[in-house]
């Protein structure tokens, strides 16, 4: 095997010459565009917000530093403990190259509520150009008081905990059981030709599972994906309607509403995958997202203990891609709720009067559901009728690039011009 | 780019409105120095040390460092301290080995106090002073980050280094710009990024593209092979993996582990309890397993380099500092004392009291105010050096015994030159049956609380065959002031022919000497006991010659030795664990064709069980059985029995 190119020296000698940074912001990518800022706002902080002003001892003081679990931070309690003064607010993101969705949770949150403590998915950050933007920001953002120093941001796909044994698995439970996962992904989970869902659903169900057995508080799970029916792969997505058609058969007001929405058929298992494909697209679009939701409902349901899955007011925008083609673009929330209840004693024997706790039934959830996913709003609309709202949210976005070293002129600029992504 | 007239510094400053970096080459005057940074001398433990060190230097307060174990794709070193100004960090660029450490520059960058350059601003004893620390990463990787920034500032600093040529250089000679030739060993591009968080300070050093080399060291990959080939080889004995492990990648570039880690804690865990865990683990391995505890064999190389991290850096201990054991943590107490043929003595302390308090001893419980806290992947180190809690042996002697000592020495009337100024320090001799792990044996020198070396098991080259009641030591010397420049440049050995040098192991070789005189003494007191206590007892000649043999050999206390009329080794175990050697008659008596009950047959029996005992006294007592099962023990007693009744016959 001589001059082979693999064999010992694979080991000794690295292939590439290392690359330096470029250190200049000035590009702009799409979830720098206003629109975003109003999803992070509304959507993920408002719902964080309400969930740590829910739980979470607020206080003047710092944490003291004695209960230390979390590092770098000053807080910390068993993560069995309930939540309270100290505990840090779990995150898994997807946080993009700048980190900004972090260090807009942080701002929203406002101090000192709660302490971050964050584990992030970057598949881009290895050691090249872009790597190194994000080891700066990375560095930057657990500097910040409020920020668990120990936050981190992994170079793995999301999809990788998908598999138990994978070092992103690892991480999962490290840094876990989470408080909100936000999954902002760039791909979708929109069954098309194209893409490999299958791999994300995976992850998804994976991600419940360890969640399910390892986390007994309240939590959040947002998803962003792109919902594109033209290029649908029918087969998968009837597939992912199946809790649906199942919830159709045996509920009636649930079928009820569905069929004011849609043709009957796309519900019977027979006529389901030809009648999908005749749908309108936007009927495949609201379809989708009560599909999705009632997917995981259907595994909240399934567990042991169950899980309540309520959906909460989501928003919609559209995206240009090739051609100025138009393809819309979801933004959910979902709130899960552990099902447990003290002990009734039916017998009467003990004197202590235990009222089981009351949780929302599955039908219930379904029918809030349908109602959610129908009242969505288009972000782009709100943004153009409201120009107070939107001059705000610019302001904050700029504020907030600025914060992380961008050109704040030259974003307004690029802004003004139309937020046109080269 | 900015005229070469402006420093560094300021040119590093200028990007912060041009938005450009500053490119620059890192250079050293010396030639040696230029290989330092290829990284030809140090390991990953002492690169990760040396960064620990670093940080420390800095006054942080926390270290956190993520090594993304098993897979270590890239590796993290973050703190709190005071971070680089860009003059400092135009200094560590341009003068590679010329630490600003320890002068009067160190005092005008704020690396040194204001009034003693030998101490951190924050009054830590500076471990730094080469100026060459921070290039052992060059053993980990050829391109790493700087990221740091200081309290006030509104930009935090980014270097971007890459180590050894760069591609198209073939030259390694350069010419500075004052005229002096000087050494490329690398290239930085260094910029400036507003930050948000101006009152904040900290450095981290991000090693990325780790080297494979490094990769595999730190993944065990030899241990790991040595595990696949042979279960490829039905034939042999299979090497199993270590107990404890961090886990295996299956392939290097990969994201899945074929062998999940086997670890004492959990995710669950707190940085503390993860440290306790793993502690215990190693501890509990000797209740389990006879013979010493060897963290070469229990632990893969992860967790080595963890031990190894929390023996050097200058932390808290995990139980209690020596100093600071009691009388009723069930010790006994002696001085030390500073004369070429002095004895030890008793140490009066009672209660609740601790030699720091009766000998005034200064040195600290890891550092002096501030705290120092370092976390690894989720846990927090500290000095593992156990003192109470460890496991009993056939040793007649049970209590552990702690020898303390202190000394000054200014070498007065002789020229400073030649004496290296003052040399003080402190220093401890702990004894117990059994140091867990056997990694413990041996003695340490720490020079400023911090230690580049591990134990020395030599003792610094003593002589004597003391090698059983050696094996049973634990030893540190901290030094308060001197022997610093005795230190080699890779701070792991000493440059034994400083006087300093010579000085400590003439005191530790008094001291050992004191320490056997000691034990011996209190060896023969218990034996004295014991035999009074037995005094009915007719005494074989076997006891007598096993006595003297071990005499011979150092060993005063005879290993108690049990025979047991139990069949299996858990019943032996409860008289085990009161520390006796346990061996079971049935098991260690060769059987012979007579039938039993008969009178000769019992006398043969008798004759046997004593030989028996004997023999495991003698070999016990030279510490040879260590290595070996309970049930191996047995049967190395059987064997040899049976070739003696051969000859019997
Ligand atoms: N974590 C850090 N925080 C602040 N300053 C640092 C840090 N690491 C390195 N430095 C600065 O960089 C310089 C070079 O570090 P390096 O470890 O190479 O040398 P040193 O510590 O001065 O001496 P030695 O070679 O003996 O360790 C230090 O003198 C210090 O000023
Ligand atoms: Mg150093």
């Amino acid at each position: 095997m001589i001059g082979s190119d693999s064999g010992f020296a694979d080991d000794i000698v690295p292939d590439e010459l290392p690359v330096h940074l470029e250190p200049r912001r000035e590009k702009f990518l799409p979830w720098h565009r206003v629109r975003k800022e109003f999803i992070r706002q509304h959507l993920w902080n408002a719902l964080t917000k309400r969930r740590v002003s829910d739980s979470w001892v607020i206080t003047r003081e710092t944490p003291n530093e004695t209960a230390a679990h979390t590092i770098g931070g000053e807080v910390g309690a068993s993560s069995s403990a309930p939540v309270g003064l100290g505990t840090p607010l779990s995150c898994l993101v997807i946080p993009g190259d700048d980190l900004l969705d972090i260090r807009a949770l942080r701002r929203d949150l406002g101090l000192p509520a709660c302490h971050i403590r964050y584990l992030g998915f970057n598949e881009s950050a290895g050691s090249d150009h872009v790597s190194t933007q994000v080891h700066v920001a990375n560095n930057a953002v657990t500097s910040l008081v409020g920020v668990a120093r120990d936050s981190r941001v992994l170079h793995d796909r999301f999809q990788s905990i998908a598999k138990p044994g994978t070092q992103a698995y690892r991480y999962l439970k490290e840094y876990g059981p989470y408080h909100v996962v936000n999954l902002d992904l760039c791909g979708s989970l929109f069954p098309t030709e194209s893409a490999d869902t299958q791999e994300y659903y995976t992850a998804i169900h994976n991600l419940l599972s360890y969640q399910f057995l390892a986390q007994t508080t309240k939590w959040l799970l947002f998803i962003t994906t792109q919902v594109e029916p033209s290029r649908a792969d029918i087969g998968q997505f009837a597939a992912l309607c199946q809790p649906t058609r199942e919830n159709y058969r045996r509920h009636g007001t649930f079928a009820e509403r569905l069929k004011a929405e849609f043709p009957d058929d796309v519900f019977h298992e027979g006529t389901a995958t030809a009648s999908l494909a005749a749908l309108a697209e936007e009927q495949s679009v609201s379809l989708f997202g009560i599909a999705l939701g009632k997917w995981l409902m259907a595994l909240g349901h399934g567990s042991e203990p169950k899980w309540t899955i309520t959906m909460r007011h989501s928003y919609r925008y559209t995206i240009r891609v090739d051609n100025d083609r138009g393809v819309a673009m979801l933004s959910l929330a979902f709130e899960f709720e552990r099902n447990a209840s003290a002990p009734v004693d039916s017998a009467g024997v003990s004197s202590l009067r235990v009222s089981p706790k009351k949780y929302k039934s599955e039908a219930e959830c379904a029918l809030k559901l349908i109602e959610l996913v129908g009242q969505m709003e288009d972000v782009d609309h709100i943004l153009a009728s409201d120009v107070q709202l939107r001059s705000d949210l610019l302001k904050s976005k700029a504020d907030l690039l600025q914060a992380s070293g961008y050109d704040r002129d030259k974003y307004l600029k690029w802004v003004d011009d139309g937020e046109i992504v080269t | 780019m900015s005229s070469s007239q402006q420093s560094l510094a300021d040119q590093i400053r200028q990007s912060e409105t041009t938005r450009r970096w500053v490119e620059t080459t890192l250079s050293t005057d010396e030639r040696v120095l230029a290989r330092i940074t290829d990284g030809i001398y140090r390991q990953p433990a002492s690169a990760l040390r040396e960064l620990i060190s670093n940080a420390y230097d800095a006054d942080a307060t926390e270290v956190i460092i993520l090594t993304d174990a098993p897979r270590f794709s890239e590796i993290a070193v973050r703190d709190n301290g005071r971070g680089l100004s860009p003059e400092i960090l135009e200094h560590l660029i341009l003068h590679i080995g010329g630490s600003p450490k320890r002068s009067d520059y160190g005092k005008f960058l704020g690396v040194a106090a204001p009034d003693n350059s030998t101490k951190s601003p924050g009054g830590r004893t500076l471990i730094g002073k080469l100026g060459i620390g921070l290039f052992s990463v060059a053993q980990f990787t050829h391109h790493f980050l700087i990221i740091t920034k200081t309290a006030g500032d509104k930009y935090r600093t980014v270097a971007d280094i890459t180590l050894g040529l760069m591609e198209g250089q073939t030259q390694r000679t350069t010419v500075n710009e004052d005229g002096r030739s000087g050494f490329t060993t690398g290239h930085a591009r260094i910029w400036r990024e507003h930050a948000e968080d101006v009152e904040s300070q900290g450095t981290e050093i991000k090693l990325l593209d780790l080297l494979p080399r490094t990769r595999a060291e730190l993944a065990s990959e030899d241990i790991w092979t040595r595990v696949a080939s042979e279960t490829d080889d039905p034939q042999a004995k299979a090497t199993t993996p270590p107990r404890l492990h961090i886990g295996r990648m299956t392939t290097p570039q990969g994201d899945v582990l074929d062998h999940q880690p086997q670890l004492p804690w959990t995710e669950a865990d707190s940085p503390d309890e993860r440290f306790c865990k793993f502690v215990g683990a190693v501890r509990a391995s000797a209740d389990t397993h006879t013979g010493s505890v060897d963290l070469e064999t229990l632990c893969d190389h992860y967790l080595q380099t963890l031990w190894t991290l929390a023996l050097a850096a200058p932390l808290e201990y995990f139980q209690v500092h020596p100093f600071d054991l009691r009388k009723e943590d069930g010790l006994s107490f002696f001085e030390l004392e500073n004369a070429p043929r002095g004895q030890a003595t008793n140490l009066p302390i009672s209660g609740s009291e601790t030699a720091r308090k009766s000998l005034k001893l200064q040195a600290p419980d890891g550092t002096f105010g501030q705290p120092f806290k370092v976390f690894i992947d989720g846990m927090r180190l500290r000095r593992p050096i156990l003192y109470l809690g460890l496991p009993r042996t056939a040793n007649a002697l049970q209590t552990p015994l702690l020898f303390v000592g202190r000394h000054q020495q200014h070498f007065e009337g002789k020229p400073r030159v030649l004496s290296g100024g003052s040399l003080s320090f402190e220093a401890y001799l702990f004894w117990a049956p059994k140091i867990v792990p056997k990694q413990h044996q041996g003695v340490v020198l720490r020079v400023g609380n911090a230690s580049g070396s591990l134990f020395d098991r030599t003792f610094m080259g003593y002589q004597i065959q003391e090698q059983q009641r050696t094996r049973q030591l634990t030893a540190e010397i901290f030094v308060h002031e001197g022997l610093d420049d005795a230190l080699n440049l890779d701070r792991e050995s000493f440059n034994y022919a400083h006087p300093h040098y010579q000085y400590l192991v003439k005191w530790l070789h008094s001291a050992l000497r004191q320490f056997a005189n000691k034990h011996k003494e209190l060896g023969a007191a218990l034996h004295a006991e014991r035999v009074a206590a037995h005094g009915l007892e007719v005494r074989t000649g076997i006891d007598d010659s096993v006595a003297k043999a071990l005499k011979e050999r150092g060993v005063e206390d005879v290993p108690k030795v049990v025979l047991a009329d139990v069949s299996t080794l858990d019943e032996a175990g409860g008289l085990r664990s009161e520390g006796a050697v346990v061996l079971r008659r049935d098991v260690v008596l060769p059987p012979s064709g007579a039938r039993r009950g008969t009178r000769l047959e019992r006398d043969r029996r008798h004759t046997a069980g004593s030989k028996a005992m004997a023999l495991a006294q003698l070999l016990h007592g030279w510490g040879l059985m260590d290595t070996l099962t309970y049930g191996e023990q047995e049967k190395l007693i059987r064997d040899i029995l049976e070739i003696m009744m051969v000859e019997a016959k």
